[in-house]
């Protein structure tokens, strides 16, 4: 195989989305937990992303950082740092971070207005 | 042994530390676990668990290969290039270099699953009896036209082919690759609806291969002069 490395081959142009101004919200149960989460350290971050993948297309991507690599905007939310990858920013424009205390399917939950479908789980979208 | 061209193929070239977990993610085979030297396919779906393409994935160590079917490649590409985002995944067009052939029934010391490069052609053992060659265009390596002789073959082996069996649009337990559906690596698109179909026994397809004198000859995926390929209900 001519893998083209010596050659001219350049990479194929990648879709890049256009970069929106993210607003969210975050209902009083997600404040609390990412109150309990976080303490009194307000240098950590909440870092909202999607990957792609889960049944529907898209999969949220919730992480606790103080530093990323990735190209983020940051919103401050309740006092809380919130990371938002600018690449995935057109899907997550308007989304209200949830959180359900449930004994089965509990956790962090997005709401999402962006979102037509979601699997069965609620872990991904498109 | 037989060789014919596999000309209407791409061939693409991925790099970047999230090509595989990102196949894995939109593809129905495990692809995560793809070890330097494996090969495997899989089938790239849609959330309606609708074929996009039908791709081999060769781990050359540093980079993958991936070889699809050229008709499919807008699709393929219109489909994923939105869902990349932040993850580290660069894809370069390399079928302007390369042949792509179909051996097939030849003996080799290579092993199922497993693939190598020597003196710029790269074997891929994608199943007992086919290899799937990338050479480079330079070596001009000497091979047939895809002709009715190894559609024959296809049909004594029931084997499912891009264009006959494998379309755009089928899901793939309709079009014989259920090999290729891995049953429990978790979430990756179009995932629900082939775990519903399986464990509802619905939609499932086998591929036949029936005389050619049957009355169902509107349905053949393959037609042979003597014998052909039919997806018929489990």
């Amino acid at each position: 195989m001519d893998c083209g490395t010596c050659e001219t081959s350049a990479p194929l142009e990648m879709h890049k989305p256009e970069v929106v101004d993210v607003d969210l919200t975050i209902s009083d149960n997600a404040v609390k937990m990412l109150g309990d989460a976080f303490g009194d350290d307000r240098s950590m971050a909440l870092l909202v992303g999607v990957l792609s993948g889960g049944c529907s297309g898209y999969m949220y991507d919730l992480q606790i950082v103080e530093t990323t690599d990735i190209d983020c905007q940051e919103v401050s939310i309740e006092g809380f740092r919130v990371l938002i990858p600018n690449s995935s920013s057109h899907l997550l424009n308007g989304i209200q971070i949830d959180y359900e205390d449930r004994l089965m399917g509990g956790g962090f939950k997005i709401n999402n207005p962006n979102a037509q479908s979601s699997c069965g789980c609620g872990e991904s979208f498109s | 042994m037989p060789k014919v061209a596999f000309s209407d193929s791409y061939i693409t070239i991925w790099r970047g530390k999230d090509c595989q977990s990102f196949l894995d993610g939109i593809s129905s085979n495990l692809v995560a676990n793809l070890k330097q030297k494996q090969v495997i396919q899989s089938a790239i779906l849609d959330k309606n668990a609708k074929i996009i393409d039908f791709v081999s994935i060769m781990n050359l160590g540093g980079f993958l290969a991936v070889l699809g079917h050229r008709p499919n490649y807008k699709a393929m590409l219109d489909f994923i290039t939105p869902r990349i985002l932040q993850s580290d995944v660069n894809i370069t067009d390399i079928s302007e270099l390369n042949d792509v052939i179909v051996s097939y029934e030849e003996y080799s010391d290579i092993e199922v699953g497993m693939c190598n490069t020597i003196n710029d052609v790269t074997q891929a053992r994608v199943s007992e009896k086919i290899i799937l060659m990338v050479a480079a265009k330079k070596l001009e390596i000497e091979c047939e036209k895809m002709s009715s002789e190894f559609h024959d073959w296809r049909i004594d082996n029931l084997i499912p082919w891009y264009g006959f069996e494998i379309k755009r649009g089928t899901i793939p337990y309709s079009c014989g690759l259920d090999l290729f559906v891995h049953d429990s690596k978790g979430c990756y698109t179009g995932q629900e609806i082939l775990t519903r179909m399986r464990t509802r026994n619905k939609g499932l397809k086998i591929l036949r291969r029936v005389p050619s004198s049957d009355a169902n000859s509107d349905k053949f995926t393959t037609k042979g002069d003597q014998f052909s390929l039919v997806m018929l209900n489990q």
